[in-house]
Order: C-alpha cells, then sequence, then structure tokens
C-alpha cells in the first residue's frame, strides 16, 4: 500500500537541509495574518506570495505555501472566536461556540483548544492520510454525479440537527440558500437573478455575503455593549490559559479524531471544501453528544469538532489535486499553478 | 394584541422568504423555461414555499409570547434602529462617498451614536482608523474600491 523507497525518498529530500525549513514561520506568519482579517482568503495570500517561489525551490516553495495554508486556517478562527467574525468560511462552525466562550471570558480557553485542536487534526489527518492516500485517489476517481448529490443530501439532512428545536425553519433558510447558491449563470449560459448587477454574474460571492451575514449582524447586536467580555479582570490575553485550553483539547479524542477524518474524506471529494466540512464536523459532533443543547452556548467541543477538520481538509483535497484536478478549492487553484511552475 | 408581535415578526421574515421564492422562480422561469434551468430550481422553490406555509401556519397557532420578554425585545430592536438606518446609508452611499471618506464618516457616527461625545477623540479615531482600513483593503483587495482621497484604478 505504502511505496517506502518514495518515503525514504521523500525524508531524505526533508531533512537533507535545514534551509529550506527556514520559510515554514514566515509562510505561518503570513497565513496567519491573512487568516486573521476577514475578508481577506488563504488562496489571496498564497497567490499574492506564489512570485516569491520563483526563487526558490521546490521543496522550500512547496513548505512555503503549506505554512501560509495551514497558518491561515488556524487564523481565520482567531476573529471567529473573539469577534464571530470568522476570518474566511472555514471557521464559520468555530464561531457557532469559540464566541459564547469569549464572551464568558474564556476567550484565552477558545483560542487554546482551536489551536490545540487545529495542530492534532493537522497531525492525525496527515498520518491517515500517508497511509490511505492510494485508496483515497483511486475512490475519487471513481465519484460521479449520483455521489456528489448523495454529499449534498446528507448536508441538507444535516440541517435538521444543526437547528435544534426550530427543524422547519432551518429547512428553509437551507432551502432558500440553495435558491441563492444559483444565481448567476447556469451550465446552459442562462443568466438568473442577478437584478442586472455584474457583480452578481459568477453568483453570490461567498466572502462578502459572509461578511455581511456574520459582521453586519454583530454590529447590530453590539449596539449598547460596552465590551465583548463584560468581566475587567477576565479581558487580559494570558498564555497560561491559552496552554491550559491547547491541553484541554485533548480531553476529548473521540471529537478530534472523527473530526480529523471528517475534514480529510469529505475534503477529498472534489468540489466540497472546507467551508462545507466545517460545518458537517461541528453537527457531527453535536449529534453525538448527549449534552448536545449546550452547543451553541459555548461548548469547547464545537470548537475542537470545527478546528480539527477544517485544518486538514484542503490537505485531503490536495492529495487527489493532481488524480482529479477539477472542481476544487481556490487554495489548490493556486497550487496547480505552483505544480505548473515546477513542471509537474 | 402586543403579545403577538414576535409571532408578527416571525411571520415577515417568513413572508419575505417565500416572496423572495417566488420571485426567484418567476426570473429563472422568464430567463428561461427549459428542463436545464429548472431542473433544480423549481423543485426546490416549490418545497421551500410549501415550508414556509406551513411554518406560518405553525405560527398562527402557537401561543403568545410573554409580555415582559416582548417589551425587553422591542427596546433592544427599537435601540438598533439607529445603527441599521446608519449601516445602511454606509453601504448606499459608498459608490459616490468613496470608501476612504464613507468609512471615516460612518466610524465617527457609530461613535456618536454609542454615546462617545469628546470631539477630539471622535475625530481622531474615526480618522485614524478610517484612514488605516482603507488604505489596508485598498492595498490587499484584488478588487479596485471606489475611493475619494486614495487613488484607486475603480
Amino acid at each position: 500500500m505504502i511505496d517506502f523507497d518514495a518515503v525514504l525518498l521523500a525524508f531524505d529530500l526533508l531533512f537533507s537541509s535545514f534551509t529550506p525549513w527556514l520559510v515554514v514561520i514566515p509562510g505561518i506568519l503570513i497565513g496567519l495574518v491573512f487568516g486573521a482579517v476577514p475578508g481577506l482568503q488563504i488562496s489571496m495570500a498564497m497567490a499574492i506570495f506564489l512570485p516569491m517561489t520563483l526563487y526558490m525551490d521546490f521543496m522550500q516553495a512547496m513548505l512555503f505555501l503549506t505554512a501560509i495554508f495551514t497558518g491561515g486556517t488556524f487564523g481565520s478562527g482567531v476573529p471567529a472566536i473573539l469577534m464571530n467574525i470568522p476570518g474566511t468560511s472555514s471557521a464559520i462552525a468555530t464561531a457557532f461556540d469559540g464566541y459564547p466562550m469569549a464572551r464568558k471570558g474564556k476567550h484565552n480557553q477558545a483560542l487554546g483548544v482551536a489551536l490545540g485542536a487545529s495542530a492534532f487534526g493537522v497531525l492525525i489527518g496527515y498520518i491517515i492520510l500517508f497511509v490511505l492516500i492510494k485508496p483515497i485517489s483511486m475512490s475519487v476517481l471513481k465519484i460521479g454525479p449520483a455521489e456528489m448529490f448523495a454529499v449534498i443530501l446528507w448536508g441538507m439532512t444535516l440541517i435538521a440537527s444543526l437547528s435544534g428545536t426550530f427543524i422547519v425553519k432551518g429547512l428553509i433558510a437551507g432551502f432558500a440558500g440553495l435558491l441563492i447558491g444559483t444565481i448567476g449563470f447556469n451550465e446552459t449560459g442562462v443568466l438568473r437573478g442577478t437584478l442586472g448587477s455584474e457583480y452578481l454574474l459568477d453568483g453570490v460571492p461567498v466572502i462578502p455575503a459572509m461578511m455581511g451575514m456574520f459582521a453586519a449582524s454583530e454590529l447590530l447586536r453590539l449596539v449598547n455593549t460596552q465590551y465583548l467580555v463584560e468581566n475587567e479582570a477576565a479581558r487580559k490575553v494570558n498564555i497560561k490559559l491559552i496552554l491550559q485550553g491547547f491541553l484541554h483539547a485533548f480531553k476529548y479524542p473521540v471529537v478530534l479524531i472523527r473530526g480529523s477524518i471528517i475534514g480529510m474524506f469529505v475534503g477529498a471529494v472534489p468540489g466540497v471544501g472546507s467551508s462545507v466540512l466545517n460545518v458537517l464536523s461541528y453537527i457531527g459532533a453535536k449529534r453525538q453528544d448527549l449534552d448536545s443543547l449546550s452547543f451553541g452556548r459555548g461548548n469547547p467541543k464545537g470548537v475542537i469538532a470545527s478546528e480539527s477538520a477544517n485544518s486538514i481538509s484542503e490537505a485531503g483535497s490536495m492529495a487527489t489535486l493532481l488524480v482529479y484536478p477539477k472542481r476544487r478549492g481556490d487554495s489548490c487553484n493556486v497550487s496547480r499553478f505552483f505544480y505548473a511552475q515546477f513542471n509537474w | 394584541m402586543k403579545c403577538k408581535r414576535i409571532v408578527y415578526a416571525d411571520l415577515l421574515v417568513l413572508l419575505g422568504l417565500a416572496l423572495f421564492t417566488s420571485w426567484y422562480l418567476y426570473q429563472a422561469w422568464s430567463a428561461s423555461s427549459k428542463i436545464e434551468n429548472l431542473i433544480f430550481i423549481l423543485p426546490v422553490a416549490a418545497i421551500t414555499l410549501l415550508l414556509c406555509a406551513f411554518e406560518a401556519i405553525k405560527q398562527l397557532g402557537s401561543k403568545a409570547v410573554n409580555q415582559a420578554e416582548n417589551e425587553e425585545q422591542q427596546e433592544s430592536v427599537l435601540s438598533v434602529l439607529p445603527v441599521m438606518g446608519l449601516f445602511a446609508a454606509y453601504v448606499l452611499t459608498l459608490e459616490w462617498l468613496g470608501f476612504d471618506l464613507g468609512t471615516v464618516l460612518f466610524i465617527a457616527a457609530f461613535l456618536l451614536i454609542q454615546g462617545e461625545r469628546r470631539p477630539a477623540w471622535l475625530v481622531a479615531y474615526s480618522l485614524v482608523f478610517g484612514a488605516l482600513v482603507a488604505l489596508f483593503f485598498s492595498n490587499m483587495l484584488p478588487y479596485p474600491m471606489p475611493m475619494t482621497f486614495i487613488a484607486t484604478e475603480y
């Protein structure tokens, strides 16, 4: 199953020199900034810094772009936790419980939990991917419209469990969302529902829509509020508490591993990106939990479920990128340019 | 009568969604009535409308909400209205006012509504913060944005 000769060659390439590793920290910092600023995207960071890879060798460039992506996915969870505004769509579910934690003064723990889940999710996901990359690639090749429809249907049925006691309202919102998703040109070139706006020709862009939904609603919700955290003593950033939160994430290994597995497998499905699977993972955790009513009110398991899934998503996607290059996330599209640049 | 207001608010949202769905279905139908165009939109719109009708009937038959809770919600909605108006004005005037000037004015007005009365603080904060945001986004976003003072390709 595993080509050990190739593995040895890869390790040799990775550890023969330390110089390629020098770009990892700058890459993570760039990713963190782009992920943490709502409106900017990780793919944008990768595209902006792609020309820099022209001056790097393949290994260094690969590490640089991977570091940007990894830093970005965690970075997008920071404003989600602190301000209820996800930096990118991959951290939508992080805000569901991260923000209530922050409002209770547990922002340090929430950030730590997100960091722990993110780091562990990536590690577990990469190990599983390392073993299963071949069968995953083979199964991705067999994915057709029926399987894609099954994934969409799965998402729709999960809306019901996310909505709690308001199942019908949740379904109405889900179906209305599906309709909004069809705005713009269809496959046969027919234009629908753009109201004459050229900005909608390619559909409703996810990031501005997300900003409108989260940032604008939060702006209104915070009117008459002096501080996000009422308790003055709890407002400080405390490394000790962040570390406590980091370790707390490991108290829920089932949530962590399930998130990683969902992130990796669903991320490998063409057309399904991290924006979908962080919500899928969150819903999965909520459904399985005995105290599902505490989700959405500051349950750290919600943050763990989302963060463990979103960090590994693009790795699953990247693993099958070369097998099935169509319908990928923006970050993978940038990576395709990168591979083309090195004649891969 | 007052107690039913929140139920009516829910009904209003449902009505809005139903109207949007009907309008969108009509739009899609007018654009092309071929099966390739409507194969997805028609069933989804039909289900949405049915669900809206079902929920509306359920809401009308539901019990009235607690008076105190209702008054509290009403109060919070009233305090948000000026900010909603300000935000709408900011978005609608952005094109001709420019992102830079619009943002500075929006921040200043927002601070004023929130109770900030120190003129120096109002001017300095809105100017510095607005200018920084406008500069950052004009340089980082890949789309040209309307600006009054900052040079742009818009």
